[in-house]
Order: structure tokens, then sequence, then C-alpha cells
């Protein structure tokens, strides 16, 4: 389903020209839970904005059922991400004093959907992911872990094929954390979703069928947590790609056009 | 913290929000223009007169006044300079005349001099006399370079003066400018020998004032021989009289000028305050990340207050700037009407406590803007809700906090009303209560229209109506902050702009009544004597249109300005066969018929019901009025508004006028045109009988109609320019407002985008919010706007006394909402579509 093959992506930090993803292939298919795990500034979440047409490889191919998304004009692109995608972030991002429903509905206004229509199609998601009695409340009103689960059922309600998930756990305790991941493991399990989850934590890795490695741009073989020493390295390996990716996001802004190679790697936490 | 550290602190944060700094700024900015450009272009009009008196008068402490233009004998003056402690003693005559050269017209005083004169050592003559020798044998005039230049003359030039409704071709002797004289030079003065300016005027040996300088310690007594001398036939007042009357001529103006321009500085500090509403959850983590370093809350409001000083102290300086520019060029116009009665000159005169108090209203508008950030700091929030949070905080107004408001705000509301109607005398603070009120009542509207937005969502298929209607719940501050700047514009523009309209057809009303008497109007001069004050003596040629067919009747209409009780009041006195001698719109007190009736009696008045209450006189009371006669009682027939004259009025008989002022001379002669006869046709019959040399005017009266209109509009035309001012101020502070609170909630519209939303439907839901923001705010404000309309018209009616009623401005309040609606949301157009291209990468940026 989604194939991204020998991909290398730069970007500038200052001066220096600072190579986030390095000659990277993966492959991921229907109702598999794929963990890119790495520390900060490994590349993670450069990936999963390459496999959302969000910025174009400098060398290399992402292909969608055979498409090159990167080639995708801007809308394209959208309706790319409306139909085929969902997205769940480490911060929610989901919209304040707003009902858990509504939230959960909001992405298919996008798609025309009457608000009616929506909310009936929000319903279903918002009980699979077990928050029917808490379905009225906005998110200032839910523990983490609930708003966690309602992103989890937005970034379903309109049954994309392939969820990308940025440390969708970082915000949570360890309890929260294996609920959330046990359900989103399920539901692709289940329903055939193809999850990509992007993480540094390796418990959160666990959860997912194949777990990928990344350490300075590069697919690494081998287990999360078989020793300290390759987490140590990323640990400071992350610290000075932060600092690059913080003077890239001043640089460039946000302005991740498709073609331009100024996108946020994970670590751009700078604004 | 040492106090060195503070400016690095602000340079700090400045970097952080520029442009939410440049906003407060620009509110400051605004309402310090505003209020340094009205206080300038006041205190120039009543400056301006005080330096021409002062010039005129130099050492001299009493006037001998004549109550007539005509003045009286200039023998009086050996009387005066035989007093013991009588140090000089100057004859003079100042008269209101207009000069007119290749290039137009100009109104001036014509002052006449002696030598006598000299020995006051009053500046005007020292300058124009001492530049250039002023001959007192001399046939030709000094004049202020300005004035020369306006009318196109030069020294050696002839030029035609116009007084009493005579023509008289003068030499311009010199002309002296600003370089020669400083800023007398603005004075709209002009100087001749005495003898030459009783000759040009017709007044023979007459003279209008003798100035008076008493010797130290005599001061009592030569006010007393004075007095003798006087007889109650003239006025013995201090020499600066009338300096003392254009302060009272000009007040109800100038305070309403001042009250406007203040509601605008309560606008400025309201738009800073929004300002700083705008970055709430940024400035609350920036406060919570210096108290976890250690800064305790006492030095927070130490670098709050500095650095509230230190952007009121740019912001005023700015607005200063701005303002010094507004009274150059916007407001730099004097209200003509004052011209009617005051050598007002066109001088700009810059005190240093119009500096300070605009200055300071800056400063401290900024520390009051400063009361939300400090409320943060003192709040009982834990230190690490706003640092620890994880997402934009949910920032609406509670409930509750919600329903006290509108209580609050209700109780504003029936406190202006009462106000209205119990006591009208504080309805400057009705006005602010509404403007509170106003305030208050915003979250709860707004809520109200987010929900009405989101129900109709469901109604229809439009989706993106209920994904704005979430973006303004999720921003409920801000949004409340945008529209509260919207509303009170809104409200602050209909108000002023409704009484100004309200005063302009109560005036209009007035002016209609006034010339419709008559077909035809003669009168002397042109705008300065737009009142029909100046007198002039009726040329044969006039008397004799009486027997043509073309002319149904002719009446002589009296009259001139009076100074009574320390107010210049205009006297009417029309013929007792004049059909209408009481605009019966304008009666406020006492029977027409009644009044009219006693008026045509002759030994009545009817009197301007502020006059009136002055005097301490009722209607059925006899009231004294000092005339050339002496001081004659009339019964007080009726009261009326001022009819536009704010220092007051007074209907006379025009044979009882003629017998008190001992002249023939009249204002105006009014004449009905025969069935027939067209306007048109009367005015050349008139025109031609007068000849073409003549100083009179001839208007038909809705061409003396339009006069009056003109120059009741001009006069209050600084009204209408601070709600313009206002109005543009809140489109500019609202349009970046906006477009800086699109711009801070790219990330939301990034996630939006993120979700498949294409940058059409991101751009069409920031436009729809924008929309609905400025629709609730604009919509409110107009709705307050009328009822502070209501009270601002009953205040301008108070204050000034001018015949104005209140008529709700429904179609200036439709047009306001609409104008700042559209211009805030085309400005927000072009934000708003770059907004709505911003990359969906940038959810996944962390903050």
């Amino acid at each position: 389903m989604l194939e991204l093959r020998e991909i290398v992506k730069h970007y500038r930090a200052g001066d220096e020209l600072v190579r986030a993803v390095d000659g990277v292939s993966l492959t991921l298919n229907r109702g598999e839970v794929v963990a890119l795990y790495g520390p900060s500034g490994s590349g993670k979440t450069t990936l999963l904005l390459l496999a959302a047409g969000m910025t174009a490889p400098d060398e290399g191919e992402v292909r969608f059922d055979g498409r090159d998304v990167a080639r995708l004009s801007v809308a394209d692109a959208t309706c790319y991400r409306r139909a085929e995608l969902g997205f769940v972030w480490q911060q929610f991002h989901l919209i304040p004093r707003m009902a858990a429903i509504d939230n959960v509905g909001i992405k298919l206004l996008a798609e025309g959907v009457s608000r009616r229509a929506a909310r009936e199609r929000a319903e279903q998601w918002i009980e699979r992911v077990g928050l029917a009695q808490r379905r009225d409340n906005p998110p200032e009103r839910l523990s983490t872990g609930e708003r966690q689960r309602v992103a989890i059922a937005r970034a379903l309600v309109n049954r994309p094929r392939l969820v990308l998930a940025d440390e969708p756990t970082g915000n949570l305790d360890s309890s929260r954390a294996e609920l959330v991941l046990g359900m989103l493991a399920e539901i692709s399990h289940n329903d055939g979703v193809g999850v990509l989850l992007v993480t540094h934590d390796p418990e959160a890795a666990a959860f997912a069928d194949r777990v990928l490695t990344l350490r300075d741009g590069k697919l690494l073989d081998g287990r999360v947590g078989d020793s300290d020493e390759p987490l140590a390295a990323d640990v400071a390996a992350g610290a000075a790609a932060d600092a690059a990716a913080d003077a890239l996001s001043k640089t460039n802004g946000a302005h991740a056009g498709a073609a331009a190679p100024a996108s946020a790697p994970d670590g751009a936490r700078g604004r | 913290m040492r106090p060195s550290v503070l400016p690095w602190l602000y340079w700090l944060r400045l970097r952080k929000w520029p442009v939410q700094e440049a906003l407060a700024g620009i509110g400051i900015a605004t309402g310090v223009a505003l209020l340094f450009a009205v206080q300038v272009a006041n205190s120039s009009v009543t400056t301006s007169v005080e330096r021409t008196i002062d010039g005129i008068t130099g050492s001299s402490q009493f006037a001998l006044t004549a109550r007539a233009a005509s003045g009286f004998s200039q023998s009086v003056v050996r009387r005066v300079q035989a007093v013991d402690g009588v140090q000089a003693a100057a004859p003079v005559v100042i008269e209101r005349a207009s000069v007119a050269g290749p290039d137009g017209t100009a109104t001036v005083e014509l002052v006449g001099v002696t030598s006598e004169f000299a020995k006051l050592n009053g500046r005007l003559l020292r300058s124009f006399g001492g530049v250039y020798g002023l001959q007192f044998g001399a046939k030709a005039l000094v004049m202020p370079e300005p004035v020369a230049s306006q009318i196109g003359v030069a020294a050696g030039d002839r030029m035609t003066l116009q007084v009493f409704g005579r023509s008289v071709p003068v030499r311009v002797a010199a002309s002296v400018g600003r370089h020669q004289v400083g800023p007398l030079a603005d004075s709209p003065v002009i100087v001749g020998s005495l003898p030459y300016v009783q000759s040009i005027t017709g007044l023979g040996d007459r003279v209008t004032h003798i100035l008076v300088a008493p010797r130290a310690g005599e001061e009592s007594a030569v006010h007393a021989a004075l007095a003798r001398i006087a007889d109650d036939r003239f006025d013995v007042t201090p020499s600066d009289n009338e300096a003392e009357l254009i302060r009272q001529a000009a007040g109800p103006t100038q305070q309403s000028t001042g009250l406007f321009a203040a509601i605008s500085l309560v606008i400025g500090v309201l738009f800073a305050f929004n300002a700083m509403l705008l970055t709430v959850p940024e400035r609350r983590r920036f406060i919570s990340e210096l108290r976890l370093l250690g800064f305790s809350r006492s030095q927070l409001s130490m670098m709050l207050v500095f650095d509230a000083l230190v952007l009121g102290a740019v912001a005023s300086l700015l607005g200063l700037v701005l303002g010094d520019q507004l009274s150059r060029h916007v407001f730099h116009a004097a209200p003509g009407y004052l011209a009617f009665a005051f050598p007002v000159g066109h001088e700009r005169i810059v005190s240093f406590s119009n500096i300070a108090i605009a200055f300071a209203g800056g400063v401290g508008a900024t520390l009051v803007a400063t009361g939300r950030p400090l409320a943060d700091v003192f709040s009982r929030r834990s230190l690490d809700t706003d640092y620890r949070a994880t997402e934009e905080p949910s920032e609406g107004v509670p409930r509750t906090v919600r329903r006290w408001l509108l209580l609050a705000a209700a109780v504003l509301t029936a406190f202006a009303m009462t106000v209205f109607v119990v006591q009208p005398s504080w309805t400057i603070a009705g006005i602010a209560a509404l403007g509170i009120a106003l305030v208050l009542v915003l979250p709860s509207v707004l809520t109200g229209a987010v929900i009405v937005a989101d129900r109709a969502s469901y109604a229809t298929r439009a989706g993106l109506l209920s994904v704005a209607a979430s973006e303004l719940r999720a921003n409920a501050t801000r949004a409340t902050a945008l529209a509260a700047t919207g509303a009170l514009a809104v409200f602050g523009s209909v108000a002023i702009e409704g009484a100004h309209q309200d005063l302009l057809r109560g005036l209009d009303r007035f002016g209609a009544a006034y010339v419709a008497t008559a077909d035809i109007w003669v009168s002397s001069g042109g705008d300065e004597n737009a009142l029909l004050t100046a007198p002039f003596a009726v040329p044969p040629s006039l008397q004799a249109l009486g027997r043509s067919d073309a002319v149904a009747s002719a009446r002589m209409d009296r009259g001139g300005f009076v100074d009574v009780a320390g107010r210049r009041v205009w006297v009417i006195a029309r013929g007792p066969s004049e059909p209408a001698p009481i605009p019966s719109a304008e009666l406020v007190d006492g029977s027409l018929a009644g009044a009219t009736l006693r008026l045509r009696d002759g030994g009545a008045a009817i009197a301007s019901v502020g006059l009136a209450s002055h005097l301490g006189v009722s209607v059925g009371g006899n009231l004294r009025l000092p005339t050339p006669s002496g001081t004659v009682p009339l019964q007080l027939a009726a009261t009326t508004t001022n009819l536009g004259w704010s220092p007051g009025t007074l209907l006379l008989n025009g044979d009882d006028y003629r017998r008190l002022w001992r002249s023939d001379d009249v204002t105006a002669v009014e004449i009905d045109l025969n069935p027939g006869t067209s306007p048109a046709a009367g005015h050349r019959l008139v025109q031609s009988a007068l000849g073409p040399g003549t100083a009179l005017t001839v208007e038909t009266s809705a061409q003396r109609l339009a006069r009056i209109e003109r120059l009741s509009r001009q006069g209050l035309d600084r009204l209408s320019q601070i709600s313009r001012l206002i109005l543009l101020a809140a489109a500019i502070a609202m349009a970046a407002a906006m477009s800086a609170a699109v711009w801070q909630q790219r990330r939301r519209l990034a996630v939006l985008r993120m979700h498949g939303f294409d940058p059409g439907q991101v751009w069409r839901v920031l436009l729809l919010q924008s929309a609905l923001v400025l629709t609730v705010g604009a919509a409110l404000g107009a709705l307050f706007g009328l009822a502070g309309q209501l009270l601002a018209t009953r205040w301008v009616t108070l204050t000034t006394g001018f015949p104005s009623h209140f008529s709700p401005a429904f179609a200036l309040a439709g047009l306001t909402f609409a104008g700042v609606s559209l211009v805030a949301l085309l400005a927000v157009t072009a934000p708003g579509f770059a907004a709505s291209r911003v990359s969906p990468a940038l959810s996944f940026q962390g903050d």
C-alpha cells in the first residue's frame, strides 16, 4: 500500500546542509502497524511528512497504491490526505470548547458531508473508542487518555487506509499509552488500516507488528531495547539535530510546500 | 532584579510579539492624536482671539465700550482723560469689516487708532507701527501678510473695504508677515489712523472703545469714574473682556469636541487592551516561564509597568506627531460661526498643557491597559498550568461570569436611561455606562451568535460555518476583543455622528423657518454676517423698490450683538409686521400666540432658555437689557432654543430696537414678491436697483438657506471629522488585529489542512468567522450607538442649547455597521488567503 524507496531528504540548518533521511526504504501493508523508532532528530517525522505527501524527497520515491505522492498537485495532495489518511498527533490538536463528537466529525465536513451526517458517523467511532458517555464533553473536560482516543476516532472517521501517528503516546502515562496503542493496533488489524507509528518510546514501539529503527536518518537493523548503548547515542545525535531543526523552523517558517525542501522534521520544536 | 535588566526583558518580549506591541501602540497613538489635535484646534481659537485682543489693548485695564456698532462721541475721551488716576486713555474704532482684492475677500477687524494708543504699548501697534512707521495722518491701512496674500494685494495696492453696507476703495500701506511681527501676523486685524478709519466707516467723530490705563493703585477709583461717565449708555469692562466672551461662546462647542476626543482616547485604550487580549495564551506562558525561573510577582509587575511606560511613551510620541499633522491638515479650520462675533485668527497655537495632557493621557491609558496582564501575574492559577499546557487553552468566558456581566450591563444600561430621564446633566456618565455595558454584553451575544451559527450549520449543509463557529468558540477571548473593537468604534461613531446629524437637522430647521419669511434678502457683507448683525443704511434705491409691481412688501430687520451679563448675545429685532417673528418649532416655554402678540406690542422680549436661566428670569418676569439708551426692563414673553448661537439669543420688536439703539440703520431687508415674479427675477430686480458697486448682498431665500446650511456644517464639521477618524482608526486596528489573530491561528489551520480541508475551504472558514465576529460586534455597536446618540443629543442640546432633537439615525447606524464590517472583512481577506495556504506540516511542529 505505502512504499518508500531509497528516500534521501536534506534540509538546511544555517549554512549547514543536514541529511535528515538517508536512503530509507520501507513498505507498509493493509492491516499492519509499523513503528518508526528512534530518538529525536533521527528523521522519523520527516518520513511521516514524506508519506503524507507534504514534502518531496530529494531522491527516491514515495508511492501509495502505486501513485507517486510527491508529485501530487496541492489539490490532489489535499484529496489524498482527505480520502486516504488519518492523523494522530502527540498534542492531540482537538478544538477546545467543542464537543468530543464534533471534534471527531469535523474532518468529514471537508468532504462536504452535512453536519448531521458527520455527527452520525462520528457517533459510531466515539462508541468504538469507548467514549459514548463522554461524547458531549469538550477536550477540557476529558483526561489526556480520553483526548487521544477522541483524536484516534477523528483519524479514523473517514475510514482512511493509512493512519500516520506522530508520538501518539508522548503525553500519556504508561497505562493510558497502553490503552491507546492497543486500540490503534486492534482497529488496524480488524479494519485493515495501515498504521505508521512514529515513536521514541520502546514500549510504544513494542505494539507494532514491525519496528524500524532510525538513527541519523538511516534505517538500522535490530530490535528495540537490545542494549542501552544505541539509545544513548541516539539521544546525543538527537540533541544536535534538534538544534538544527530549530534553526530550520525559524529560517523557513512553516511553508513546507510539496516540492520545497523545507519540511519540518521531528524535533523542530522551536515555534 | 536590577532596573537595568528591564529594558532587556522588554526587548525580549518585543521580539516575541512585535505585532501585538504595534497594535497596542496604534490604538494608543490614535487616541492621543485625536485628543491632541482637538485640544490644539480648540485652544488655537480662543488663544488667537486672546492674543489679538491683548495686542490691541496693551497695558490698558478698562474699556469703555459702545453698545452699538455706531459707537459714541469721541469727545468722551476728554472726560476720561480728565479723570484722576488715568494714565492713558486711547479712543479706538474697532469694527467688523471685509476686504476684497483680486483673489478674494476676507473678514477682518478694522482698528482705527491715534497716537494716544502708543502709550498703551499694545503689541499690535508696536509691531505694525514699529515695523512700518504707521503714519497717523496717512490715508492707508497696514494689514497682515496672510490676509493680504489671501485677497491678492500687496503694499501700495488698492483694495475694497466693505463696512456698514458701504464699499470704500482703500490703499494698502504695508503688509507685515510672521518674520516681522511673529504670531500677530495671523491676527485678522487691519490698522489705520483713527480719522481715516472714521472717515471710511462713516462714523464721523464717533469711536467704539476708549481703552484706559489707570495708574497703579487707582484702579477702583478710575473704574468708578468711568462708570459715572458711561452713565449706563455704554459698558465699562475689563479691556480683555472680549477674550472672556469668546471663551464663553466657544465653550459649549469645545466641550462637545473635547468630550468626543476623550471618547476617542477611551476607544484608543480599549484598542490597546484588546491588542493585549490577543496574546493572552502566549503571554501567560511567558509569565509562567519567568516565574519558573524565579521572578517574583513584584518583579513581574515592575516589568509589566516598565513595558507599559515604554509603550505608552513611544505611542504617545507617535500620537503627538500624528495629532500635529491632524491639527495642521484636518482640524485647521476654526469654527466659522465664532468669526461672526470675534476676531478669530488662523494661528495654530500649541501650548505645553496641550502636549502634557495628551502625553499623560496616552501613558495613563497604556497603564490601564496593563491591567489584564497584571491580573494574570496575580491570578491564582497554578504556576505550571500554562507552562505545561499541551494545546491552546480554552479562553471562553465561563457561563456564570457571562451572567454576571449581563446583569452588570443591564444595571449600567438602566443607569444610562435613568440619567437620560431624571438627571440629564450626568449624561456623560450615561454614555460611558453604555459603552461599558456594550463591552460587558458582548461575550454573551457572541456566544449566542456562535450557537445560532452552529445550529444553522445543522439546518443547512453549511459545514464550514460549523468549523468557523468552533474556531470562534475556541478563541472566545480574541473574538470578543475583536468584536469589542468594532462595536466600540461603531458605537462611538454612531453616537457622535448621530448627535451631529440631530444638531444639523435642528439648525437646518431653524434656518429654513427663518429665511422662509421672505423671498429676497438684502444684507451687508458675506459669510461673516450670516447672523445679520452688521448694520447699514437703507439706500434710497432699495426704498424705491417698494413701489415696483414685482414687490409686494419690504420689511426692515434690525439686530446685532449685545454683551449681556458676560455673554455676547445675538439680538434679532424684526419689524412688527413680520408674519412669524418667533420660529414656532424653537419655542421652549410660553404661548406662541401670546408671545407673538406681546412682541408686536413692544416692551417684551423672547430669550433663549439658557440665557433666561443665566439671567434668572422666567416667562412673565422682567429681564434688564443694556442698550445705548440705558438698561431697560423687557417682559420675558417666552423662551426658545438658542437658535444655534450658544451664548444666547434675544428676539425683540424692531421698533423697540430702533428706539433703544437710536439708529435707523437696518441689518437686513426682507422683500416679498408678488405672485408671478420668480425669486430669480426678483433677485435680478433688486440687484440692478442697488447697482454694480453695492456692498450689499442680495440673496433669494434658497440661496440664503444654502449659505446658512453650509456655515452650520462647517462650524460642526469637527464632530464629523472625529467620528470618521474613530472609524478609520478602528478599521485599521481591527484589520491589523484580525490579521494577527489569523496568523496566530495557523497551527490549527494546519491541522484542518492535514485533515483534508483545501485552502479554499480554510479561507472560507476564516472569512466566515471574521464575518461572524464583525457582524455581531458592529451590529451591537450600532444598536448601542443609537442609544448613545439619544444621550449625546440630549447632552449636546443641554450643553450648547442648540435647537436639536433626537431622531434615531437608523440609516447612519446601518451604513456604519456595513462599512466597518466590509472594510475589516476586506482587510482580512488577503492575510486570510495567505494563512489558508499554511502548510499542513506546521501541525507537526511543537510549541
